[in-house]
């Protein structure tokens, strides 16, 4: 992979995403919490007169113990934009400054990418797999439970 | 669906905002209006019934339907609407008023976002800054009647 990549915090945690498939960073705007929304969406926003789903983020980032969030990522995926809460932006790097690895999952869901930059681990969520693969997700939020 | 130039109701339940046209509205009744138009009953198989005028509408529980969790306790609002065998109602929580089509902007809700088994209408309205939900009654009425 080249590119940027950008570094976000997320509560405790860290995740980064690809520059290049971020539409735009915003302050984190009113989700609507209509119903019947699947399990992993947050609620619905509105940005520039259309509608974008809000990912829960025990979504994209299992484990997550999160807190109220001050920014949404809007991102291009396959299936759409989608908003991923965020807390603050932290970086904007190089590709070939940092490192991926494969972490094996602890909750056996197979394996989770990292992004390593300056001794320092980022989640790196597959946004398109998460969104074609719900049945992960109920897996997902039920481990947020119980850690929570 | 509607169609373009129709006017719609817009309407709050368990905090979530509501927009069906106003071309199936047959009344809109507060309960606590005294006298109330409305004489309520229920039947034995938990379907529950009033009479408006003489007339007997169902009433359908559309919060419960959608699942809605912070429906109010306090006596609120009935919809009654033109259904294919007679009227029938659904109770909301406030009237927001009869906007013109033109102050809302149709969206549609990707299949992945919602339960589409349940969703009445899988589009949204953009209305003043807020998301609502559009209704069509008569898909809605469907809907109930095949549950």
């Amino acid at each position: 992979m080249t590119g940027k990549v950008a570094l976000f915090s997320l509560g405790e945690g860290r995740f980064a995403l690809p520059v290049e498939r971020i539409v735009h960073i915003q302050p984190a705007t009113t989700s609507f919490r209509l119903p019947l929304l699947q399990p992993g969406i947050a609620g619905l926003l509105i940005d520039r007169d259309e509608v974008v789903p809000v990912l829960e983020p025990a979504r994209y980032f299992p484990g997550c113990i999160s807190a109220e969030p001050a920014l949404h990522v809007i991102f291009e995926a396959d299936s759409g934009r989608v908003a991923l809460p965020a807390t603050r932006v932290l970086q904007m790097v190089e590709c070939g400054q940092g490192s991926f690895r494969n972490d094996e999952r602890t909750d056996g869901l197979g394996h989770k990418r990292v992004f390593m930059f300056q001794l320092q681990d980022y989640h790196w969520p597959d946004i398109d797999e998460l969104l074609v693969n719900p049945c992960d997700v109920q897996s997902e939020l039920s481990i947020e439970i119980e850690e929570a | 669906m509607p169609g373009v130039g129709e006017l719609r109701l817009v309407f709050r339940l368990g905090g979530v905002g509501f927009a069906l046209p106003i071309s199936q509205l047959l009344e809109i009744v507060e309960e606590e209006a005294h006298p109330s138009p409305l004489d309520h009953t229920r039947t034995d198989d938990g379907q529950e019934y009033c009479f408006r005028r003489g007339e007997a509408v169902s009433l359908y529980d559309l919060g419960r339907w959608l699942e809605l969790p912070n429906q109010q306790d306090r006596p609120a609002v009935v919809l009654i609407l033109a259904g294919l065998d007679g009227p029938w109602g659904i109770r909301v929580d406030m009237v927001a008023g009869i906007h013109p089509a033109d102050d809302f902007l149709v969206r549609t809700v990707p299949d992945w976002v919602v339960r589409r088994d349940r969703w009445p209408s899988l589009q949204l309205l953009i209305w003043h800054e807020e998301l609502l939900v559009q209704i069509d009654p008569r898909e809605l009425e469907m809907r109930w009647r095949a549950a």
